[in-house]
């Protein structure tokens, strides 16, 4: 994550004054806020969702919710880190929601798990490379976007998803073994 | 080694290849999206909570209305007794008793012998007598007060009278005035708390906290009792009224005040000994 350093002072003091800002109903600050986190979290929904509309409306959730809340905000992590923790939250009870929805209309029987029985039949590695993942449980999958796709820090992550960073460490390591496994067949374009 | 490169290359194919987000972030649309969904859930917001407390001003209504009352009867009550004294001082109860019906207008004993019985003797023993309801309710006690008066009260007696006089409308509005507080604590200990009670509460004691001065103040602050109560009042209507808006430390110091004060259970008292 580019911005998983800590925050220098500058930053942090702009951070609060923002905060403070956004606190007293300045709509303008409300908006800087937005635009200065806007692009990460709608990368994050994005990648999480894998939808257009999902992402849209996951960004849109956190955002509503972020100010709604920002009152509680006690800058024990970045403003940043507290975001994505909302974020992260947003898309993880939207898609469990998604897939309730998809498993009642489908039978329950198509989920993606079940998908990647199906891997002789897709030599592509894009579209077997995102059934892997996919197909990876919850938390692995959470892990994994977080870490090896967007960058994000075991620390940061541990912050928005509430766990250890020790254990975001050993659900990646676990995800990447399951999706060694899975893509066994394409072996060939990493040992080379 | 293999397992690194594994991990590089996973990294980078996942990083290009999985739910890859568009480069450009739609950012205005959502923005609008968010604050739409914002200005809908305020409104939304503000209606509920209205319908939410509708119940609790309707009781506060109520409960305030049946303590009016309730105060208006005992001020009806206890103003009786104010005119009796001056009906049962005679100078010559004898004479009032061996009067003939007719002699004096409005005597006491006029209509009912039985009444006059009742009046003479609390005059002679120098007690505060009741005064005989069936006649306060037809209205007689004011036609037998002034001839008595006039006859049998020294210069002393009349300066008391007068001094009475100014004080009886003081004592009315300070006891209104300890009813209308004894509501307003009852819903402020037994209402949850609540931003929006607290609001409507705190401007209830900031309507009766210049009274309470102007009480403290007048002839009504004379009686050290009623003086320590209406003092104590005060404090507690300011801890009211700087309550909205702040922490909770605030209105546990309004709990506290209360316990040590005693306030409501000194107001009920002093209700049910007027």
């Amino acid at each position: 994550m580019t911005d998983a350093t800590p925050p220098n002072d500058r930053s942090a003091l702009a951070d609060s004054e923002i905060i403070a800002a956004v606190l007293q109903g300045d709509a303008r600050a409300e908006r800087m806020l937005y635009d200065a986190h806007v692009d990460r979290v709608y990368r994050l929904a994005w990648r999480m969702a894998g939808d257009e509309t999902l992402a849209r409306d996951f960004t849109q959730d956190t955002f509503i919710r972020a100010f709604e809340r920002l009152g509680d905000f006690r800058g024990q992590s970045s403003l940043s880190t507290w975001l994505h923790s909302i974020a992260v939250s947003v898309c993880l009870n939207g898609l469990k929601k998604v897939k309730r929805i998809h498993g009642r209309e489908m039978g329950g029987d198509e989920l993606p798990e079940v998908a990647i029985t199906k891997r002789e039949a897709e030599p592509d590695l894009k579209v077997r490379l995102r059934r892997a993942i996919d197909g990876l449980p919850t938390g692995y999958r959470t892990v994994f976007v977080l870490h090896d796709v967007e960058g994000y820090t075991h620390e940061e992550i541990g912050l928005a998803l509430g766990i250890q960073p020790g254990t975001s460490k050993a659900q990646l390591f676990r995800a990447r073994a399951r999706l060694r496994t899975e893509l066994a067949e394409f072996a060939g374009e990493w040992a080379s | 080694m293999s397992d690194e490169k594994f991990e590089e290359f996973l990294q980078r194919e996942a990083k290009a290849l999985y739910n890859a987000p568009p480069s450009a972030t739609p950012a205005d649309e959502m923005w609008f999206a968010i604050e739409r969904a914002r200005a809908e859930r305020r409104s939304a917001a503000i209606a509920p909570r209205r319908l939410r407390y509708a119940p609790w001003i309707g009781m506060a209504a109520t409960l305030l209305l049946g303590v009016g009352i309730g105060r208006y009867a005992l001020q009806r009550e206890s103003l009786e007794p104010t005119v009796a004294p001056t009906v049962a001082v005679a100078p010559e109860p004898d004479a009032i008793r061996e009067r003939p019906a007719d002699s004096t207008p409005g005597a006491v004993g006029a209509d009912s012998p039985a009444v006059a019985q009742r009046v003479v003797p609390a005059a002679t023993s120098n007690d505060i007598p009741v005064a005989p309801r069936s006649l306060a309710a037809r209205g007689e006690a004011p036609r037998s007060e002034s001839p008595n008066r006039v006859a049998t009260s020294g210069p002393a007696s009349v300066a008391n009278g007068a001094a009475d006089a100014n004080a009886t409308p003081y004592r009315v509005a300070s006891e209104r005035h300890l009813a209308r507080a004894e509501a307003l604590i009852s819903v402020v200990t037994t209402a949850p708390r609540d931003a929006m009670l607290d609001s409507l509460t705190s401007r209830w004691a900031r309507e009766m906290l210049g009274n309470t001065r102007l009480l403290l103040d007048s002839p009504a602050g004379a009686d050290p009792v009623r003086r320590r109560l209406l003092e104590d009042l005060e404090t507690l209507l300011v801890q009211l009224v700087q309550r909205s808006g702040t922490p909770v430390d605030e209105r546990d110091l309004i709990d506290r005040t209360l316990q040590r004060t005693q306030l409501l259970t000194r107001l009920r008292s002093n209700a049910a000994g007027t």
